[in-house]
């Protein structure tokens, strides 16, 4: 293509020289041929821009110098002109076809620059290593116009595919041998390497302190196999490593985050749940060990006393485990919700009666608003919930009878509000009293500290929210706001008495 | 109902679940049986038919209920489950698989007596073939089923037929759990077993007039969970 161009560049200058020859001496017209030479090397290959000057050369010394129409020279000066006009033409194309380079290489460089700048950019919002490994392979294949893999040691010895682009890229049994010798030497292998250079792809290995893996990577253009390519697929494959320690670190960083936060919480809940359980555990035996070793001693009353003693802790204890499963059940994520409607009447009542015995003397106000007849709830869990608020209002406020409880419905939720006229919640506390194992004021009083947590726990699951506040006339409030889907309407409409059945046996 | 001589059949692997039973059980003239797992229960229920099942469910060699299910294939021997699985779903699994009741543990001597007694009760009435001529007294509650009457502390009460019919079933079970599939089930059939919601707005008109405080109800008790249950006393 080059030597078209050059040919057809000479047959125009020679006939450009020909038409405004008359005007021109020879030495212009020896300048007018430097025209072809430079248009050719500035576009084309070197051989070319050299061809072109042996024809400027040719064309000169035919059409312009005496005898004319023929190739010898009659005046030696010519010989001179000429090879100085040949000479020139080899600097300029030389020169020409460098910049050239230069300008290539600088537009290569920016273009890797852009790739490298746009990959770094794309895994650092990136999370895991097979986020990053597909982002890396992604480019890689891309850019090199061919595919490529990524395979990471999997703690066990052996070798596990991370990420390939395209799916379909796959790598034989020996090519697999590559890249374990590349991930346990730490060193290149295959295409442009000392190590297997005939293998038709390249493998760089990724190793870090936190990482073992490599980069297999086979390229399919011709051009882009050149020796300066290898540094950007050294660049590419520095990225990778970088990217994927930095992900192993941040996953570090953050299940030993979780560690010790869930260590913590954990010391604390063993603690808490060692003490509590052991209290009446410590009573039990005591009073067991009393009734065995010293029955001779004890008199009728102190004999009842110790077994009062005795069936009361035992109480105790097992509503501090019942209470530790549910929050545990809470917490664990694995309570799934049973959405039931059910009249509210029916959930007070089973609660009421559920603190039947403690409830004695005890005045309950209810107050049900005519709008919320039915509530969409999961009943076992938010009775917990109403049987837990109760107790605590029953044990908070012993001498005071009026227990009050409001339930209206407005937009779609339902507002439920219980109510006692106790000693209320100290100012500050009225969020921290719904922590795991915290307790309000009256700190003298027996509980697990759970209760609250675990009203929390099953309010949030019903999507609703629970808050606590101290009333105006003495005495804490708690709220349950809770999101109802509107009535279905069989629930009423549903016309049982109509599918009455046939007499039975009944 | 006598209890003396009774014959129990106890089946629980915990060594000391079972020496309390039997401490307590023999104490009150029971006739106590240990089995220790399911195979030995298996042979001693054809062998020394009881007269009830004391069944835990965690076993080493099955599960309780499968044994619930094999034995109520061929006998109405009243069932209790004594259990450390407290959920109300395994409740609910237990007494539709046929136990006749559930007592999740820890529990105490004299809830274990009364399930007992009303387990046994049951039975008796299931055996000697209850006449719809008896009147059934629970408390101030009077049913009678020859008029269909029922009468809170004599004064009679207007029901809907499936109202009647509903109260008539529980207090039949009275001091039994029934769980919501069964009395959907007795009451509306087998196609109406999923309607809770249904039989929930018929417990709640039945309470209202029969209760004297519909919200702080004295004889039809929620099982949250797991169904309804007269309360019985007697």
């Amino acid at each position: 293509m080059g030597y078209a161009i050059g040919l057809l560049a000479v047959c125009i200058t020679t006939g450009l020289a020909h038409w405004i020859g008359s005007v021109l001496t020879p030495p212009d017209l020896v300048m007018l041929y430097l025209l072809p030479i430079m248009a050719v090397a500035y576009r084309f290959e070197r051989q070319a821009a050299l061809v072109t000057a042996a024809m400027s050369v040719a064309a000169y010394d035919y059409f312009f110098v005496y005898p004319y129409f023929t190739f010898s020279v009659a005046d030696p000066r010519q010989i001179l002109t000429c090879t100085i006009l040949f000479l020139v033409g080899m600097v300029t194309s030389d020169l020409m076809t460098r910049i050239r380079h230069q300008q290539q290489e600088a537009r290569e460089r920016q273009s890797d620059t852009e790739a490298l700048y746009n990959l770094s950019r794309e895994v650092l919002t990136s999370l895991d290593d097979e986020e990053v490994a597909q982002i890396i392979t992604r480019h890689a294949a891309t850019l090199f116009k061919g595919e490529a893999g990524i395979w990471l040691e999997d703690g066990h010895g052996g070798l596990h595919r991370l990420a390939v682009t395209p799916d379909y890229f796959q790598l034989s049994e020996q090519a697999m041998g590559m890249v374990r010798w590349c991930c346990d030497h730490g060193q290149s292998a295959g295409r442009g390497t000392d190590t297997f250079p005939d293998e038709s792809f390249t493998v760089l290995p990724l190793v870090t302190g936190r990482i073992h893996g490599a980069l297999a990577i086979r390229i399919g253009n011709r051009t882009l196999m050149k020796h300066e390519r290898s540094s950007l697929l050294s660049a590419f494959a520095r990225q990778a490593t970088l990217a994927m320690d930095r992900t192993r670190l941040g996953e570090e960083v953050r299940s030993a985050t979780i560690r010790v936060q869930s260590e913590e919480m954990r010391a604390t809940l063993l603690s808490m749940a060692s003490h509590d359980l052991r209290t009446p555990l410590a009573a039990i035996t005591g009073a067991s060990t009393a009734l065995r070793d010293e029955e001779t001693h004890l008199d009728a009353s102190q004999h009842k006393e110790l077994l009062e003693t005795i069936c009361t802790e035992a109480d105790r204890m097992e509503r501090l485990i019942t209470n530790l499963l549910d929050m545990a059940r809470l917490d664990s994520g694995l309570c799934h919700l049973n959405l039931e409607w059910i009249p509210f009447e029916e959930l007070i009542g089973s609660t009421l009666v559920r603190l039947e015995k403690r409830l004695l003397g005890r005045k309950v106000i209810i107050h049900v608003d005519e709008t919320v007849a039915m509530i969409h709830v999961d009943p076992v869990l938010f009775q917990q919930v109403l049987v837990n608020l109760l107790d605590n209002a029953l044990k908070h406020a012993p001498d005071n009878p009026e227990i009050t409880w409001n339930v209206h419905g407005s937009n779609e939720r339902v507002i439920i509000r219980i109510g006692d006229r106790g000693p209320g919640i100290l100012p500050g506390m009225e969020e921290k009293i719904f922590e795991k194992f915290v307790r309000g004021a009256g700190s003298g009083v027996p509980g697990s500290g759970l209760g609250l947590a675990i009203c929390r726990g099953v309010i949030q699951a019903h999507q609703g929210t629970i808050h606590a506040i101290n009333r105006a006339r003495g005495g804490v409030e708690f709220r349950i706001e809770l999101p109802q889907p509107p009535l279905p309407m069989d629930c009423f409409s549903f016309d049982l008495e109509a599918v009455m059945p046939e007499e039975s046996n009944l | 109902m006598n209890p003396i001589g009774t014959r129990i059949l106890l089946v629980e692997d915990e060594t000391p679940m079972r020496r309390f039973l039997r401490t307590a059980l023999s104490a009150r003239e029971f006739e106590v049986i240990e089995t220790t797992n399911i195979r030995e229960a298996r042979l001693s229920v054809t062998a020394h038919p009881p007269e009830i099942i004391l069944l835990d469910l965690g076993l080493p060699d099955g599960d309780g209920i499968a044994f619930t299910h094999e034995v109520r294939a061929w006998s109405q021997v009243p069932i209790i489950v004594l259990s450390a699985r407290g959920r109300e779903e395994d409740k609910v699994l237990a007494l539709d698989a046929g136990a006749d009741d559930y007592l999740t543990k820890p529990f105490g001597v004299n809830e274990l007596l009364a399930r007992i007694r009303v387990a046994l009760r049951h039975a008796g009435q299931l055996q000697a073939g209850m006449s719809h001529e008896t009147v059934l007294k629970i408390g101030p509650l009077h049913l009678n089923p020859e008029r269909r009457e029922v009468r809170m502390h004599d004064q009679i009460v207007a029901l809907t037929p499936i109202e009647y019919r509903l109260l008539w079933h529980l207090a039949r079970n009275a001091g039994r759990v029934l769980t919501h599939q069964q009395i959907l089930k007795t009451i509306w059939g087998p196609h109406y077993t999923h309607q809770t919601h249904t039989l929930r707005v018929f417990m709640a008109q039945l309470r209202r007039k029969i209760e004297p405080d519909p919200a702080h109800p004295q004889l039809l008790m929620t099982e949250m969970g797991v169904g309804y249950r007269m309360r019985d006393d007697g």
